[in-house]
């Protein structure tokens, strides 16, 4: 900390070895001599504060700006405060200083400044492109340009391709010659993949938050729906391999969900191929204890560490802005980060990327009901007692509608009185209740039977 | 519009609602030559649905969602109240939870995804012709 005392001349009286380091000359060549004399650019700032404090006003923790000997040309700052020195009658006679550099601290902060501003307006800028891609439509993610044109085609395809379908079949029936036949074969497998690939982009349009209800996902039926698109979005001559499971998997996520993430890995391996010999993409699932690891690995370039580490960023993207939205990645990590699983990567420049998402495995929906258990449904409204029996049967329970049945009903479900000698679990729905009150009191009673029916 | 002679009730008579002509037709194709069907004939908007069904007695209506003119929600609902009978089901390529909802609160039956192919709309339709509730695969995907 600097410390002087000056004069009302603004001579320097007393000064301290810091504060003439500060000025950059020797405390003896301080001594006798005026601020005007030693520091003629402080001068004017020195005078309009020293006025104050020579009429008897302390000045406290104000920024003095300027250069001095020390360092010609560069702007310094210090934070000094200024004290009234008084004579025995209480006279002004000189000013006591206190005075601290501060000028690296200020150099950082407005550097940390310009740094905000800069990064502020590389997110409004980049959020206005994403803006002006597409309005997002409701209910269909991030990505709103694909989801509508997914939606879109994948209605339409699907209205064509019904017609075709029952047209190919009543043409199949007939007795016609083998080569006709030969065609019509030819027809229908060209009519089955445009149906997958219709599936696979219904898949995409899906909104994954409003599917998530959907709480097991058979991989292999997964993947003979999403292949065709998958295999669509990648370059000419690039190989989509999959590895499936050789047994029926279940995994914990919404169909949705897992087709665009793994749509978007796909496509991020078909982009690091592009322009480059033909390549492969591989995707392999597998079971591993309770996990089932998703894997999609290609033979493109790989990445840079740097890339590595900012690849889940929204917004970062290595394509030219137009083509990527830089919020793929982000858009995997939070749909796989959602169904409770996490995302790996493992890539280096020349040896290809990995991408391999571990979600949670599922149990078959129907293997924990309870096959056999008998349910009596007690319903007047015939619509109502099938939709519950739907219910129950989808659970796996045999369900009667006789009221001898109610005797030895494991489970009952009626709207008023239990029948006289029900053994069973009862549940009682409203009656003459709408649909959907209906449907939110059944689905309370079940989810809290679900764990007793598990157990037994 | 000429429609046939309504059901013998041996077999499921089935009425349709369609604006896309080429399902229309293709359907008469797929019902016409099934034994346990009976084809009642189409209409193209949910206009007259009620008073077609109420003159001509289908036990099943296959009914699309987006169609123009009177909302076949509204039409179906109000076919469930005057006759209890026909039974409705809901046969469009848009599936979503809100319009399986929906429908489902209109009244109907069952809904089948147009995605799902035929043979998982006639086991949706028998189904319900035995009086049991039935959604197509997309289509229970999208209930809870």
């Amino acid at each position: 900390m600097g410390l002087c005392v000056l004069d009302r001349d603004l001579r320097f009286v007393r000064i301290n070895r810091r504060l003439a380091e500060i000025n950059g000359l020797p405390v003896e060549a301080h001594l006798g001599r005026t601020v005007a004399e030693l520091l003629p650019d402080l001068l004017p700032s020195v005078r309009a504060v020293a006025e104050r404090v020579f009429a008897g006003e302390p000045v406290l923790g104000f920024e003095l700006r300027g250069t001095t000997p020390a360092a010609p040309g560069v702007e310094r700052t210090w934070v000094e405060s200024w004290y009234p020195l008084r004579d025995a009658a209480g006279a002004v006679v000189g000013i006591n200083i206190v005075a601290g550099e501060v000028t690296e601290e200020r150099r950082l902060t407005e550097e940390l400044r310009l740094h905000r501003e800069e990064l502020q307006r590389l997110v409004e800028e980049r959020t206005g492109e994403l803006r002006g891609l597409a309005p997002p439509p409701p209910g269909v993610g991030a990505d709103g340009l694909l989801g509508t044109l997914s939606a879109c085609l994948g209605h339409d395809m699907g209205n064509l391709l019904m017609p075709l379908r029952v047209r190919l079949d009543t043409l199949q029936a007939l007795d016609l010659p083998l080569e006709v036949q030969r065609e019509l074969d030819g027809i229908r497998a060209s009519a089955t993949y445009l149906q997958r690939l219709a599936s696979g982009l219904r898949l995409l349009a899906v909104d994954p938050q409003q599917a998530a209800q959907e709480r097991a996902l058979e991989v292999g039926r997964w993947w003979r729906e999403a292949e065709a698109v998958l295999r669509n979005i990648l370059p000419r001559g690039t190989q989509l391999e999959a590895v499936m499971p050789d047994e029926a998997t279940w995994v914990r996520i919404s169909a949705p969900a897992l087709t665009q993430a793994v749509f978007n890995l796909v496509q991020n391996a078909g982009d690091a191929l592009k322009g480059l010999p033909p390549g492969i993409v591989t995707v392999a699932i597998r079971p591993c204890g309770a996990e089932v690891v998703v894997r999609v690995s290609d033979t493109g370039p790989g990445m840079n560490a740097e890339v590595q580490q900012r690849c889940m960023e929204p917004f970062f993207t290595t394509k030219a802005r137009g083509i990527s939205t830089g919020l793929g990645l982000a858009l995997v990590y939070g749909l796989v980060q959602e169904a409770g699983g996490v995302v790996e990567l493992e890539s280096a420049p020349g040896q290809g990327t990995t991408f391999t998402l571990r979600l949670p495995r599922a149990e078959p929906p129907l293997g924990r009901g309870a096959p056999g258990r008998c349910a009596y449904v007690g319903m007047g409204n015939p619509r109502l007692r099938a939709y519950v029996a739907a219910h129950l049967r989808q659970r796996g329970c045999e369900v009667q509608a006789d009221p001898d049945a109610a005797r030895t009903a494991d489970l009952l479900v009626v709207e008023g009185d239990v029948p006289p000698g029900a053994r069973g679990r009862v549940i009682t729905l409203p009656a003459d209740a709408p649909f959907g009150d209906v449907k939110q009191a059944l689905r309370a009673a079940l989810e809290e039977l679900d764990a007793p029916m598990v157990t037994t | 519009m000429t429609l046939p002679t309504s059901g013998t009730g041996r077999r499921h008579a089935v009425l349709c609602v369609d604006d896309n002509a080429e399902i229309a037709a293709a359907l008469e194709l797929l019902f016409s030559r099934l034994p346990d069907f009976e084809w009642l004939g189409w209409l193209p908007a949910a206009d007259h649905l009620v008073a077609e069904a109420l003159e001509r007695h289908p036990r099943l209506v296959l009914v699309d969602i987006d169609l123009p003119g009177t909302d076949p929600f509204r039409a179906i609902e109000e076919l469930a109240e005057r006759d209890p009978e026909v039974r409705a089901v809901m046969f469009s390529g848009h599936v979503r939870p809100e319009l399986v909802d929906r429908a489902l609160g209109a009244g109907a039956w069952g809904y089948v995804s147009k995605n799902d192919g035929e043979e998982e709309l006639l086991s949706v339709l028998r189904q319900v012709a035995a009086g049991e509730f039935a959604l197509s695969s997309e289509a229970g995907r999208m209930h809870v």
